[in-house]
C-alpha cells in the first residue's frame, strides 16, 4: 500500500510540472512501468519489496528535474500549415464572391452576410479545435443519433421551399448540409467495433444505412454518394488497419459486393427523372437545351476560354448559368479570368488536401486516423463533385465548393469540420496507439525465446 | 560568464552523446526505456549509468522531432509497454552524430598524443 503511494507521489510530483494535461496519462504510464520494472529487478537480485521501490525510484532521479524537462517536449502543437491555407482558402473565398457579385448581376452574395459567416465560421472552428475530439470515441451513438435527431428536426421544421434559390425547391436545404457530419460520426461509430469480427462489420453497416434512407427522403442523390463513398474510405481504412480482427479480404468482399450490388437494384426503383439526369450527365449533347442544358453550356464557355484573360469571344456569358456565386463559381472565373485562376484556386486545394492527407498518415492514434480521414475524405468529395461540375460533368450535384463558394451552411459546417481536424493534429503527440497495441502484439510470427510462433489465427 | 559558457558546452556534450547511444541502440532492434537502460549498462560495463529521468525526456524529444517512432505493445505480464523505434530521419542523425563523434574523438586523441602522427611510423 505504502509502496503504491510512494509511486504515485513520484508520478504526480513528475506531471504537477507538466501544463499540458492531457500528456499526464501517457507519460505516468510509462513512468510507471519503469519503474515496477526496475523495482523487480533489484527484487531478484535481493533487495525486500520495500526497498526495491525506494531504489527504484531513486534511480529515477529528481521528479521536478524531469518533469520540468518533459513539460518543454510536450505542448499541444498547433498545426500552422492546415490553418493558414484554411485563411487562405476563406480570404479567396471571400474575394472571388465579391469579384462575381460585382460582375454578375443576378449572383447570390452580400458583404455583410459574408463577413458574418466567415466570423462566425472561424469561431465554431475555434471550438471544435478546442474540443477534445476523443468525445467522439467516447460517445459515438449519442452523436449519432443526436445527428439523426438534428436531421429529422431540421426535415420537420425546415420545408423545402425555404431556399436560396429554384434548384432547392423540394429538396431539404437543410438536411443536405448535415449529411457532411455522418461520415465523421461513423468514425466514431467503427471506432467502438473495435474487435467485433464480421459482427463488427455488419453492424458498421447498418449504422451507415439510417443516414442513407434520409438521403433518400431529402431527396438528395449526391448527397447520398458522397457520403457512401466516404464512408467507404473509413471502413475499408479501418479493415485494412485490422480494426475488426477478421480475414482482411473477406471483409473487403462483405463490405463491398453489398455496395456494389445495390446500385443496379436502386435503379430499377430511380425516378424517371433521376435516371435521366444520369444519361444527360454522361452526354449532355442528348438534350441540349433541355436536361443536358446546363452542362452543355458549361463545356462550350470553358471551351472559348483562354489561359490569361477574358473569353475569345469577349461575350458576356453572365446570363447563361444559374446561381453562378454557389454552383458555378469555377467555369465563371475561366470565362472571365482564364484557365489560370483554375489552375491556381485547385493548387490551393491541392496543396490543402495533401499536407492534410500527410499529417492523416502519420497520425499515429486510430481514433485520430479515423476522425481526421472522415473530414478529409468529406472535404475532397465536395472538391471533386463541384470541379467536375463545372467542368461540365454534372454527374452528381454539387454541394459546395468548400470555403469558396456562397454557402451560409456549408462554411460554417465545413469550418467546424476542419476545426475537429486541427484538434487531432494538434494532439496527436500524445494519444499515442493504444488501441494498436493488440494488433502489434498479434503478429503472425512471432520470435519468442528463440522460437518462431506462428499465429494461424489471423 | 566564462563558466557558465563552458558547463553548457559540457551538458550539450554529454546529452549529445547520450542522444548517439540511444538512437545506436534503436538501430539494432526497438526497445523500450528500461530495456535501454540495462542495455547500456550491460555494454559498457556500467560505465554509462543513465538514468531514467534524462532518458525519458530524451526519447520524448527525439519521437517529436521524428527521428524516433513509438508503439505500445502488450508485456507478458499483460502490461503495455511503449516500444521505440528509428527513422530513416533518425539513422540519418545517428550518421552524422556518429561521423562528429569520430571527427571530435581523434582530434582529442592527437592532442593527448603529443601531436606525433602515428600513422607514419
Amino acid at each position: 500500500m505504502e509502496q503504491s503511494n510512494k509511486l504515485e507521489g513520484y508520478l504526480k510530483t513528475v506531471c504537477q510540472q507538466i501544463r499540458w494535461k492531457k500528456a499526464h496519462g501517457v507519460i505516468s504510464e510509462e513512468l510507471e512501468n519503469h519503474i515496477i520494472d526496475q523495482k523487480n529487478a533489484f527484487v531478484s537480485e535481493g533487495f525486500t519489496e520495500e526497498n526495491a521501490m525506494d531504489k527504484a525510484i531513486e534511480e529515477m532521479g529528481d521528479p521536478i528535474v524531469v518533469g520540468s524537462e518533459l513539460d518543454r517536449t510536450h505542448k499541444p502543437k498547433p498545426e500552422w500549415s492546415i490553418i493558414s491555407l484554411t485563411g487562405v482558402l476563406l480570404f479567396l473565398g471571400f474575394l472571388i464572391r465579391e469579384f462575381i457579385a460585382n460582375d454578375v448581376s443576378n449572383a447570390a452574395n452580400s458583404t455583410g452576410s459574408n463577413v458574418v459567416i466567415t466570423v462566425f465560421g472561424i469561431a465554431v472552428m475555434v471550438i471544435a479545435y478546442f474540443l477534445d475530439y476523443t468525445i467522439i470515441g467516447k460517445h459515438p451513438k449519442f452523436i449519432y443519433f443526436g445527428l439523426i435527431a438534428i436531421m429529422i428536426s431540421s426535415m420537420v421544421i425546415s420545408p423545402g421551399t425555404i431556399s436560396i434559390s429554384q434548384k432547392y425547391m423540394g429538396q431539404f436545404f437543410y438536411a443536405k448540409f448535415i449529411m457532411l457530419l455522418f461520415p465523421t460520426a461513423f468514425a466514431g461509430i467503427i471506432y467502438s467495433m473495435r474487435n467485433r469480427g464480421y459482427e463488427g462489420i455488419v453492424l458498421s453497416g447498418i449504422y451507415f444505412i439510417f443516414p442513407a434512407l434520409l438521403c433518400l427522403q431529402i431527396p438528395s442523390l449526391s448527397s447520398l454518394a458522397m457520403y457512401t463513398i466516404t464512408c467507404l474510405i473509413i471502413l475499408t481504412y479501418a479493415i485494412l488497419k485490422g480494426w475488426f480482427n477478421v480475414k482482411k479480404l473477406k471483409a473487403m468482399l462483405l463490405v463491398y459486393i453489398p455496395t456494389l450490388i445495390t446500385p443496379f437494384i436502386a435503379l430499377k426503383f430511380m425516378e424517371q427523372y433521376q435516371i435521366a439526369r444520369l444519361k444527360y450527365a454522361l452526354n449532355p449533347s442528348l438534350d441540349p437545351f433541355g436536361a443536358g442544358y446546363i452542362a452543355n453550356v458549361t463545356r462550350l464557355i470553358i471551351k472559348n476560354a483562354k489561359l490569361i484573360g477574358y473569353n475569345s469571344y469577349g461575350i458576356d456569358t453572365g446570363n447563361l448559368l444559374p446561381n453562378i456565386n454557389t454552383d458555378f463559381i469555377m467555369t465563371h472565373l475561366i470565362d472571365r479570368l482564364g484557365w489560370i485562376s483554375f489552375i491556381l484556386l485547385v493548387m490551393v486545394f491541392l496543396i490543402f488536401i495533401i499536407r492534410a492527407l500527410k499529417l492523416v498518415h502519420n497520425q499515429k492514434n486510430v481514433l485520430g486516423n479515423l476522425v481526421s480521414i472522415s473530414v478529409i475524405a468529406t472535404f475532397i468529395m465536395q472538391v471533386i463533385i463541384y470541379v467536375l461540375n463545372n467542368l461540365g460533368f454534372p454527374l452528381i450535384a454539387p454541394l459546395t465548393l468548400p470555403l469558396i463558394s456562397y454557402s451560409r451552411t456549408g462554411t460554417i459546417l465545413n469550418l467546424f469540420l476542419i476545426g475537429i481536424m486541427l484538434s487531432v493534429f494538434r494532439n496527436s503527440s500524445i494519444y499515442t496507439s493504444k488501441e494498436t497495441s493488440n494488433i502489434k502484439g498479434k503478429k503472425t510470427f512471432n520470435f519468442i525465446d528463440g522460437k518462431i510462433i506462428i499465429d494461424l489465427n489471423r | 560568464m566564462r563558466e557558465v559558457e563552458k558547463l553548457a558546452v559540457n551538458k550539450n556534450l554529454i546529452t549529445g552523446s547520450t542522444k548517439m547511444l540511444i538512437l545506436k541502440l534503436l538501430e539494432e532492434k526497438d526497445m523500450y526505456g528500461y530495456m535501454m537502460i540495462e542495455e547500456l549498462a550491460k555494454r559498457s560495463d556500467d560505465t554509462f549509468s543513465l538514468k531514467a529521468g534524462t532518458l525519458y525526456p530524451l526519447l520524448h524529444g527525439l519521437e517529436e522531432q521524428g527521428m524516433i517512432n513509438s508503439y505500445d505493445e502488450m508485456a507478458d505480464n499483460s502490461r503495455v509497454r511503449k516500444y521505440y523505434s528509428l527513422t530513416k530521419r533518425g539513422k540519418k542523425l545517428l550518421q552524422e552524430q556518429k561521423d562528429e563523434w569520430h571527427t571530435y574523438s581523434s582530434a582529442v586523441d592527437r592532442v593527448l598524443k603529443g601531436g606525433v602522427d602515428f600513422g607514419t611510423i
